[in-house]
């Protein structure tokens, strides 16, 4: 839970109650597995989805 | 029960342009019906009887004046409620926003309102769309028509019941991560999540930008794409909207499926997660339906499912986060458990987690569309199961993941749900999959596996 504690201080999420720090460190927990499967891969070339342009389309 | 309650638009289209049916007698017949079963189904957070007279009314005059506006005229509608109408809340479903005022409409609104509609008011959701279901709110959860008990789905779930419980034939929903797929499969309807950008989102508050759709929920096919034919649209101030003509969705919906090239994404129901066994049944017979009804069906192979889910909740999560962060900072407490639990998700990613996802949306769109390449549309499943117990946590939180939906938000394809069966009673779907800008396929195959099977025509009892 310090873990937890620190991550919501690093948030500024100062209002949260015993509770909320539970559902804090279990949603942490759920995006921690998703993260875990993200690529490691990648090579310079590969773009992301949306590609800011300073003429016309914003993607 | 009015025998008008489970009118189609189709239906009560062409006979309020007869003039055989009275747009204010349609509108009466589905006020008494929503007066009596919405206590079962909160499917409303607002519902406007005086507004929807009123447009009832004006709909009425005007097709008397010969001033019929189209298929849509007379037809009454409920919006989500985080879409905007000049004048009323849009609550969200949230005590965050419960004091809040909309001052314009949202285009879909607009256009919906031009075609003639009439509104009935705003439909139950998930907190913020993403939230549910949610029993700790100012308003109680949807509750699903054919066993109150159940589940609806979500995060349209006001949307899907109503359909469902014959309140009205035309719901607009929103979807995300899968939230008219979802209802539409739980509460045995159709469900059209079109391409990304094909109806504006303006005016309807944002779960995630870049994932976010708008889309038409209706009792039938044809009625989906009636609906979804006026909606559709460029929008020049929606940043996402798409810049693409509109066709006529339903000038190929009656041409069957003979030629058609059918791909079968069967790997996401029966190895990336096994199905209920009923469910997959009822996948494997409709191919089977289409294929001898002429289609050319070939199985396919996608990058895994859970790859999809991976990258799409982590886009989601960060953008979430971005627009609730300084609620759940000042306000954590105004949250309801599951939406809060849900956003707080965006609190554990870095940038570079989100733009690392962001590049593999890019890895896995490209190959999503190079399996797509001989094919017109896919056929997979859209939820795993039958609607489970609402009060069930355990199962409502395993079912969360068990989904075939996702994927095509991150591609951004339309996705088109419809009913597929029944399995002790709750309904059982399939999930339509197109090229980018290729809704007129998903309706052709859609209409042609409706017209053959009819299980949009058996309504639940509501008792």
């Amino acid at each position: 839970m310090s873990a937890t504690r620190d991550l919501a201080k690093a948030r500024g999420l100062d209002k949260l109650t015993e509770e909320h720090l539970a559902q804090l460190e279990r949603a942490t927990a759920t995006m921690t597995r998703h993260i875990d499967r993200l690529p490691k891969d990648f090579s310079g070339s590969h773009e992301a989805a949306h590609v800011y342009q300073a003429k016309g389309s914003d993607r | 029960m009015s025998e008008l309650a489970f009118l189609t638009i189709a239906e009560a289209g062409a006979q309020i342009r007869a003039k055989k049916l009275s747009p204010v007698e349609y509108t009466k017949a589905l006020i008494a019906q929503i007066e009596r079963h919405e206590p079962s189904f909160n499917a409303f957070i607002k519902f406007t009887p005086d507004i929807a007279l009123k447009e009832a009314q004006a709909a009425e005059a005007q097709i008397a004046a010969g001033r019929w506006r189209g298929p849509f005229h007379g037809i009454p509608y409920g919006l989500k409620d985080i879409v905007d109408v000049a004048g009323l809340p849009t609550t969200a479903h949230s005590k965050v926003l419960i004091d809040s005022l909309a001052r314009a409409d949202a285009p879909v609104a607009a256009k919906l309102r031009d075609a003639g509609g009439v509104l009935l008011g705003k439909l139950s959701t998930h907190e913020f769309a993403v939230g549910g279901p949610s029993f700790d709110l100012p308003w109680p959860p949807a509750r699903n028509p054919w066993n109150r008990d159940h589940f609806p789905g979500g995060s349209s779930s006001g949307s899907g019941a109503g359909l469902a419980a014959g309140f009205f034939p035309a719901a607009i929903g929103t979807d995300t991560g899968g939230s008219i797929r979802n209802p539409a499969s739980m509460c045995g309807i159709a469900g059209m999540k079109a391409t990304y950008g094909r109806v504006s989102r303006r005016g309807v508050f944002p779960l995630s930008f870049s994932l976010d759709h708008v889309g038409p929920m209706t009792r039938t096919v044809r009625d989906n794409a009636l609906m979804l034919q006026v909606i559709a649209g460029h929008d020049p101030e929606d940043p996402g909207s798409a810049a693409v003509g509109v066709p006529d969705y339903t000038a190929d919906i009656d041409r069957g499926v003979k030629g058609m090239r059918i791909g079968v994404i069967r790997h996401f129901y029966t190895k990336d997660v096994e199905g209920d066994p009923d469910q997959v049944k009822a996948l494997d017979d409709a191919v089977a339906l289409l294929a001898k009804q002429g289609a050319t069906v070939t199985e396919i192979t996608l990058p895994p499912l859970l790859d999809y889910t991976a990258c799409g909740q982590i886009i989601l999560a960060a953008e979430s986060y971005a627009i609730h962060e300084r609620w759940l900072r000042e306000r954590p407490q105004d949250y309801g458990a599951r939406a809060r639990e849900r956003l707080f998700g965006g609190a554990a990613l870095s940038a570079v987690h989100y733009l690392q996802a962001v590049r593999w949306r890019q890895v896995l769109k490209q190959q999503t569309l190079a399996a797509f390449r001989d094919i017109d549309v896919a056929i997979t499943a859209s939820s795993m199961d039958p609607a489970c117990r609402i009060d069930d946590n355990e199962k409502l939180a395993a079912n969360y993941w068990r989904s075939g939906r996702m994927p095509f938000n991150v591609t951004g394809q339309p996705g088109l749900v419809i009913p597929a069966g029944f399995s002790k009673g709750l309904p059982l779907s399939l999930q339509i999959v197109g090229q980018p800008f290729g809704e007129v396929a998903c309706y052709r195959v859609g209409q042609a596996y409706e017209a053959a099977t009819e299980w949009t025509k058996k309504h639940p009892a509501l008792n």
